[in-house]
């Protein structure tokens, strides 16, 4: 928006953009104080805004008490496998819509996209009974396999790929390339802030689910971090200062991630829009 | 599209003809076109079929049965369907749900539609810093955060009642009143979206002709006018898509009301106090996995779906270019 | 090029896992027995059989694996593991789910090498296995025995005028104790609770089965009694505990908090086992332990509960599996419970050994709970209802109990 002669506007104009940022990350300055404060401090009131003497005890607590390492290890798989998976299975099938003909090609194309219609919701029983049959439950394939179709994905690679001039392709197969090199070698390079767009955007999604885990895990060798924390926080109800510790370490890595790559997250939002 | 696609493919045919490679018996170049085609998407076709089709298919059916996983399954028909109209739970958590998403909803349009003009405003500096700082929730665990609001809202040691008791207001019991509850979550489900809207909405400004906007200041439009007679016009099909976002996650919700209510601090099934935040999700995901009646659960869920097809038309309807988004 | 990175960091991530899931195999493919224990989570317990479990690896090299959720999910993951033919090889289960079990053929008996039918009945307390009991055969051996006690706060109670040493014997006298002891700042909200109702379970239970002379819940009409004018009387005890502005406590006041190990509460209903959660949070606290109050006029009745180590049926390890629940109700194991967790002793032989007299001696008191099935919950939603809505008690009770008698019928299915 555009404000040349109304100066006052744009004082105000920095003045709402800088108060609205308190509510948005005070939970995280909040978060961030408490797990260094003792109980007792925690539970004081008035509240104190810095720990009067910070400790690190929370956090040996919280991998004590519980393992969060495994945790941590189990959501880094499942995330690796599905993103992964998303991206590769996307792109190929995303070639296969955008450049090649083939009979049933958009009714195809139709049907999967019509997918994005059908809630996880109604999946998750019979997934969940797959799960049983298959002996999946409480594995990490078990935590990772619903996610690996995305008619989403499908689609923003075929969208992508359509803008690469077939004549490129065409040019290699003439010089004898195969089928596989030219996907690999010239396709996916060419798609690659599409890929990546597509990998964040599965990786954030990923990385908080917690109704599939909540459902599909029994102990904590498969435990992502999202149920691994739900239950730290069941079974210490009270303890407030070790679950701040907790949440401190379960959102850490993530935004750390955010902050060293934050173009090509907000590039990988906007082109997909979060999904839950 | 496929004209052309074919007729390129018809001109290598030829060229291959040219260049007189030896014919590999049996398979003509169409159709080894074809049969690559296949193997790209084998494994997207495979999974589609397992994780989507067959599933989607057994959930109908099992809608149509009553079963409750210990017992023997029973061919009811729409028993379970019949049910549900007739469950006051089920009224109930979808009146639930529909208060979410009026709440949330524009909350959300209303705090990231202006946050996305100014921030996409010529003149403003620290943008960065900004929008990293809205965004930053999008990219936070859920789970995480939850805990961290639910002990602001804590009646007696939370921040936010302290704050309220300092400004002489009355404090109220939020999570453990059936009356604050679902409000107090409201508040959580719409700080974590605020970043992805805004996202979504500099992304659609991004794509105003500037021409417009510089005609329109040239004819002297006050920025208010300029607002409301361009910009709004022209980003109407972000509006009506991130709406179109943000009412099906909010028919969706789980984990919030999930996290901020079971277990925990408060000691309670999922869902309360008293059913009060018992969205549609959490309703399903109860007598699914808590009450394990896998039929009724599954008919439950076909109601979800049915409201995001009808949503989903709607704006398919709206933007007459279907799935283009 | 930062594309190559991110790209990097994946891999870099899928060779790590690769790398660590193929060693953890490597690693736990020992020839060596290990069977799963489940059970709820409770910090008492959970200690106590931290202490155990290496004591019976290191005597038979049998390797345990516990998992323990949360009370809350206990029974959603244990049901749903069972059903699909995936849970435990041993497991904990409250008296109320032993018909639900036996009837479904998820345990195994116990066999005679363990324990004999005799040995059971002249071991344990009479009622801690007679649930278990099936066409002469057990099903499982007692642990977590319990029943309800009263603390006190003593230098809360003293602050508020009272004398711990006289504790409350009647309803009318603890509520008006209670009363005595809350506290509530300027606006009227509560800031130290006369008695903690945090374990509601605890408080209602304490008084239906005072209140209710014949059962509870009947099994054999499959119903819940408590609709009767003895339950709606008992019901209106919570409702003089919980509602207007003479409520002794609160659920909008530390909700979920531990009010009374946090000295924000006077009384306390529990059971002994609580013990070792005090210590643990509230050490220095002083505390009396009283029976819980009784109807006037009448001889007080401590409601009993337990819980027991059951094996799955189709558990493919059953000697060993029976060799831990041998181990975990044996006598040396139940001393751990009674040290460590603060828990009474199943074993009869055992009972001298509690130091704490009244504990003692109110196990004479005990009724046991008729409960059927997982219903608790049902009771829990009408406790919260008459303490956070203005609706007539007894409506409240009649749709609970409707509830409560389908929850009981699909139990006794």
């Amino acid at each position: 928006m555009d404000l040349p002669e109304y100066r006052w506007l744009k004082t105000l104009t920095y003045l709402l953009l800088t108060l609205g940022l308190v509510p948005m990350l005070l939970p995280f300055l909040w978060m961030v104080s408490s797990a260094f404060k003792t109980l007792p401090e925690v539970m004081q009131v008035p509240p104190t805004w810095f720990p009067k003497q910070p400790i690190l005890e929370n956090f040996v607590a919280v991998f004590t008490q519980f393992p969060f390492a495994r945790y941590i290890l189990n959501s880094v798989a499942v995330a690796a496998i599905v993103v992964f998976g998303v991206t590769i299975v996307s792109a190929m099938a995303g070639y296969a819509f955008s450049k090649f003909t083939f009979p049933g090609r958009d009714v195809l194309f139709i049907a999967m996209l019509a997918s994005l219609m059908v809630p996880f919701q109604v999946r998750m029983i019979p997934l969940y009974l797959m799960s049983i049959k298959f002996r999946l439950v409480d594995t990490i394939a078990g935590l990772s396999f619903p996610w690996l179709f995305d008619a989403f994905g499908i689609f923003l690679m075929r969208q992508f790929m359509q803008t690469i001039p077939t004549e490129l392709i065409e040019a290699a197969r003439i010089d004898g390339a195969s089928e596989l090199r030219i996907f690999w070698t010239i396709l996916l390079p060419l798609v690659k802030p599409a890929l990546a767009a597509l990998g964040i955007f599965t990786l954030v999604g990923n990385w908080e689910e917690f109704l599939w885990p909540l459902i599909v895990t029994t102990s904590d060798a498969s435990r992502t971090i999202p149920v691994g924390l739900q239950r730290f926080s069941e079974q210490y109800m009270s303890n407030i200062h070790w679950q701040m510790a907790a949440a401190t370490v379960a959102v850490t890595p993530l935004i750390i991630a955010f902050l060293l790559f934050q173009r090509q997250f907000i590039q990988g939002i906007a082109l997909t829009g979060l999904k839950d | 599209m496929r004209p052309a696609g074919a007729k390129v493919t018809q001109q290598a045919e030829a060229r291959r003809g040219i260049r007189a490679i030896p014919r590999r018996a049996l398979l003509t170049y169409r159709t080894r076109h074809v049969l690559w085609a296949f193997a790209f998407l084998a494994p997207a076709f495979v999974l589609f079929f397992f994780i989507v089709v067959y599933p989607l298919g057994w959930a109908l059916a099992l809608s149509l049965q009553d079963w409750s996983f210990f017992g023997a399954k029973r061919f009811i028909g729409l028993g379970n369907y019949v049910r549900l109209w007739n469950d006051p739970l089920f009224w109930k958590s979808l009146g639930i749900s529909f208060k979410w998403t009026i709440g949330v909803v524009p909350a959300i349009l209303m705090i990231s539609l202006p946050l996305a003009l100014f921030l996409n405003a010529g003149w403003l500096r620290l943008k960065s810093l900004y929008r990293t700082g809205y965004f930053v929730p999008v990219v936070t665990n859920i789970v995480a955060v939850a805990f961290v609001w639910r002990w602001m809202f804590d009646p007696d040691f939370g921040v936010i009642n302290w704050f309220l008791g300092v400004l002489g207001l009355p404090k109220p019991g939020w999570l453990a009143d059936p009356a604050w509850a679902l409000y107090a979550m409201m508040v959580v489900g719409v700080w974590k979206q605020i970043g992805q809207a805004m996202v979504l909405f500099l992304a659609g400004l991004q794509t105003i002709p500037q021409e417009f906007v510089d005609a329109a200041k040239i004819d002297g439009a006050s920025p208010w006018k300029l607002f409301w007679k361009i910009t709004l016009p022209l980003l109407n099909p972000t509006l009506l898509f991130v709406v179109v976002i943000l009412v099906i996650n909010a028919f969706r919700v789980f984990t919030i009301p999930y996290v901020m209510s079971a277990g925990g601090l408060q000691a309670r099934t999922p869902g309360g106090p008293l059913d009060s935040t018992r969205v549609f999700v959490l309703h399903i995901y109860d007598i699914g996995f808590r009450q394990f009646q896998l039929g009724y659960a599954s008919a439950n869920a076909f109601v979800l779906m049915a409201l995001i097809i009808v949503v989903t038309l709607i704006q398919i309807k709206l933007i007459q270019r279907p799935f283009e988004y | 090029m930062r594309w190559t990175r991110v790209l990097a960091v994946v891999v870099a991530s899928v060779v790590a896992i690769t790398v660590v899931s193929l060693g953890s195999v490597m690693v736990g493919a020992q020839p060596k027995v290990t069977i799963v224990h489940w059970q709820h989570f409770h910090e008492g317990r959970a200690t106590a059989l931290k202490a155990l479990i290496p004591a019976f690896q290191g005597e038979t090299g049998i390797a345990v694996v516990t998992d323990l959720p949360p009370y809350e999910q206990y029974f959603d993951k244990l049901l749903a593991a069972l059903a699909a033919g995936t849970g435990p090889d041993v497991f904990q289960v409250p008296m109320e789910m032993a018909e639900q079990l036996i009837n479904g053929g998820y345990l195994a008996p116990v066999p005679e090498s363990v324990a004999t039918t005799a040995e059971i009945e002249g071991r344990y307390l009479r009622w801690t296995t007679a649930r278990f009991k099936r066409g002469g055969k057990y099903y499982g051996l007692p642990t977590d025995v319990q029943h309800l006690v009263l603390y006190i706060n003593n230098d809360l109670a003293r602050e508020a005028g009272l004398d711990p040493t006289k504790p409350p014997k009647t309803w009318d006298e603890l509520i008006a104790q209670a009363r005595k002891a809350t506290k509530r700042d300027a606006q009227g909200n509560i800031i130290q609770a006369g008695l903690d109702t945090r374990y509601k379970w605890a408080v209602y239970t304490a008084l239906l089965y005072q209140f209710i002379e014949g059962p509870v819940i009947d099994a054999v009409a499959k119903r819940a009694t408590y609709d009767s004018p003895q339950g709606i009387a008992a019901w209106k005890v919570v409702e003089q505990l919980l509602r207007g502005p003479n409520a002794v406590d609160s659920p909008r006041f530390m909700p979920g908090q531990r009010k009374f190990e946090l000295k924000r509460a006077v009384f306390y209903i529990n059971h002994p086992v609580a013990r070792s959660v005090i210590a643990r949070i509230g050490p220095d606290i002083k505390y009396t332990i009283a029976t819980v109050p009784a109807i006037k006029g009448k001889r007080p009745i401590a409601p009993g509960h337990h819980w027991a180590y059951v094996v799955n049926a189709r558990s493919k390890n059953q000697e060993a599996a029976w060799r831990w629940v041998k181990y975990l109700a044996s006598e040396r194991a139940v001393r751990t419970w009674m040290r460590v967790a603060g828990d009474l002793p199943s074993i009869t032989e055992l009972l001298p050994a509690e130091p704490d007299p009244v504990v003692r001696e109110s196990v004479k008191l005990v009724r046991p709970v008729d409960y059927v099935g997982v219903c608790d919950p049902i009771r829990n939603d009408l406790f919260d209802a008459i303490a956070l809505t203005t609706r007539p008690v007894e409506d409240l009770v009649r749709e609970a109990v409707q509830k409560e008698n389908t929850c009981v019928q699909q139990a006794l299915r």
